[in-house]
């Protein structure tokens, strides 16, 4: 019985990991097509400057880039174990409780994002209601913000998924 | 509980995240720098600030120079550049003896000079000399000590991300601490080549006979250097003429790094799309530290820890020199056990405020630093560097390339005190810009 739900268990973090590679391959297409326009940007920018016609609104549409680019890649950053960690004093624990550790260290930081989600959402959500623009191009932004806001939600799936491997391996 | 109390709790809460539950430093930082704003303001002000500081951290203009510099860095590499580098190098001072630790150490320079990952120069370098150096019969741990500390290189030469960051931190000008960081680059590269040679007068068995080559081909490997040097003259040519701003710069330098690899036919769409794909993870790795960073920053500044800190060390009859020493202690310990970068973030909001106190150019401590926790990506245990050398490397393990690393830390130690008693080898340059 035990082994059956384990197996079930094992089988559903796989159809759930299935759906979130895909998802984060669509993500990072998205933050390198940012990524290219980025570049593009502030090069057509310096040639236009130069000959006394600067580009209008390119250091805000940089800054909206930015956080594009690198809000939906946190997920894949969490996913290839990219995000700094100091794993010195965690290694020389015993297997099991290193486990343990890193269960409840995945768990604050799924509370965190979640928290984060939440809150960068709320903060779009108000902008947008708010009618607000940005100060040069006079463009809505908000859905510069939702998308920050969606890489904090897929990062928090990333977390629940490692979660939910160290459970079944626990 | 006074202020100073709540905030010396959050330190030791940090460390508590990082060393034992294996939480990311990002993340860590954001986390204490949440739950410290809540108690010491309230739940809703965390909340708020959670949220916008990440926005505001993730949009910031001047953090956008970080991905486009990284993107040039990894065109570069993913393009062979460091291998082209390397042979060229190799060709024209291989009949040295010891040359082809030192031609390893030039093109590690070389390759500095437009990317600024220790990781990714230690990688390609190991992989592109390494043989060479079994093949000529060189003693291995010297060869990879080389090539581990001539891939530290990175962090110091420009375009160097933690320079980017120290700037950004402290609001001091990228394109100073970029051109500081130049001469420190070029003085530590040279240190390690004098090492180099002094082991070959010792030690002269553990350096083979050197490796011929015509004036044909000495000739012909110079446009080897053509790329690296058009790019880096770019870079900095165009800060130090005002023509554009850090972070186009960046942009510029990726476009033309592109541009050359299109032109050479050496960059592969797999290989650029390697390249997109490392940038951004790369950046969003540096994006999240910074938001954690301003994050914890936020709640260390309302419980005042980095003032007091810095009134407590200025009124302490010591010489400044010594509390300094102290500091750096601090940062080569600290190097040893965690990423620069990182360490960096964390250590700035308490030790900078030290330094100005004590009356150092913000500059000079920049530059310094980095220099200093640099060490850490060759030192056990945690030395990045190291390990990526040793995964790299076949016929030699990790202790070898430690036991390598020993006959370079010298050079470190030469530079670190020629720079405390000559700063000007880091200001001189920095303050010809207008």
């Amino acid at each position: 019985m035990l082994n059956y739900l384990n197996q079930s268990m094992k089988n559903i973090i796989k159809n759930i990991e299935k759906v979130e590679l895909f998802c984060n391959k669509i993500l990072i297409f998205l933050a390198s097509f940012f990524l290219i326009c980025m570049m593009l940007l502030a090069c057509v920018n310096v040639l236009f400057r130069n000959m006394g016609i600067p580009v209008k609104g390119t250091f805000e549409l940089m800054g909206f880039f930015g956080a594009v680019i690198c809000g939906l890649a946190l997920a894949r950053t969490q996913k290839q174990k990219q995000h700094i960690s100091v794993d010195v004093l965690v290694n020389l624990f015993p297997k099991r409780i290193q486990k343990v550790l890193n269960f409840i260290g995945s768990f604050l930081s799924l509370l965190f994002f979640i928290i984060v989600t939440i809150q960068v959402f709320k903060w779009g959500t108000l902008i947008l209601r708010a009618n607000e623009v940005s100060e040069t191009l006079m463009i809505v932004y908000y859905p510069f913000i939702y998308a920050l806001s969606l890489g904090t939600l897929f990062i928090s799936v990333t977390i629940f998924i490692d979660i939910l491997k160290l459970g079944a391996d626990v | 509980m006074s202020f100073t109390t709540v905030g010396l709790i959050g330190i030791l809460l940090l460390l508590v995240l990082l060393l034992f539950f294996n939480i990311p430093v990002g993340f860590s930082m954001a986390i204490v720098g949440f739950l410290g704003f809540a108690y010491l303001i309230s739940f809703e002000a965390a909340l708020s600030m959670v949220g916008t500081e990440l926005w505001n951290n993730f949009s910031s203009y001047g953090l956008t120079m970080v991905p486009l510099f990284v993107l040039m860095g990894q065109i570069c590499f993913y393009s062979g550049l460091n291998k082209r580098l390397f042979d060229a190098t190799y060709e024209l001072i291989g009949h040295i003896k010891g040359g082809l630790l030192m031609a390893s150490i030039f093109a590690c320079m070389g390759f500095s000079a437009i990317c600024g990952s220790n990781t990714a120069t230690a990688a390609t370098m190991t992989a592109v000399a390494f043989p060479e150096m079994k093949k000529y019969k060189y003693n291995k741990s010297l060869s990879v000590g080389a090539i581990a500390c001539g891939s530290t290189l990175g962090v110091v030469i420009p375009p160097s991300v933690v320079l980017i960051l120290i700037g950004l931190y402290t609001g001091q000008s990228i394109s100073k601490l970029f051109y500081g960081g130049v001469m420190v680059g070029v003085l530590l590269s040279l240190l390690f080549i004098v090492s180099i040679f002094i082991i070959s007068l010792i030690k002269p068995h553990w350096f083979p006979t050197p490796k011929k080559s015509g004036s044909k081909y000495k000739l012909k490997s110079i446009t080897g250097f053509f790329e690296a040097g058009l790019l880096f003259f770019l870079v900095m040519g165009g800060l130090y003429s005002g023509l554009f701003t850090p972070t186009e710069a960046g942009a510029v330098g990726s476009l033309f790094a592109l541009l050359i690899s299109l032109f050479r036919r050496s960059l592969s769409l797999e290989n650029f799309k390697k390249a997109l794909y490392d940038t951004i993870e790369v950046s969003c790795m540096v994006f999240m530290i910074i938001a954690g960073a301003v994050m914890f920053s936020r709640f260390l500044a309302i419980t005042r820890i980095p003032f007091n800190i810095a009134d407590w060390a200025i009124n302490l009859s010591l010489p400044p020199i010594l509390i300094l020493s102290i500091v750096f202690f601090i940062y080569i310990i600290g190097g040893a056990l965690m990423d620069a970068l990182a360490l960096l973030l964390i250590t700035i909001p308490i030790f900078f405020p030290v330094a100005m106190k004590l009356g150092y150019d913000p500059l000079w401590f920049g530059v310094i630093i980095t220099l200093i926790t640099t060490l850490g990506a060759v030192t056990p245990p945690v030395g990045a560097t190291t390990y990526v050398v040793a995964g790299t490397a076949e016929g030699i393990d990790l202790k070898g390339v430690f036991k390598g690393v020993l006959y370079f830390i010298p050079a470190y130690i030469v530079c670190i005190i020629l720079l405390i008693i000559f700063p000007k080898i880091i200001t001189f340059l920095p303050n010809l810009i207008k």
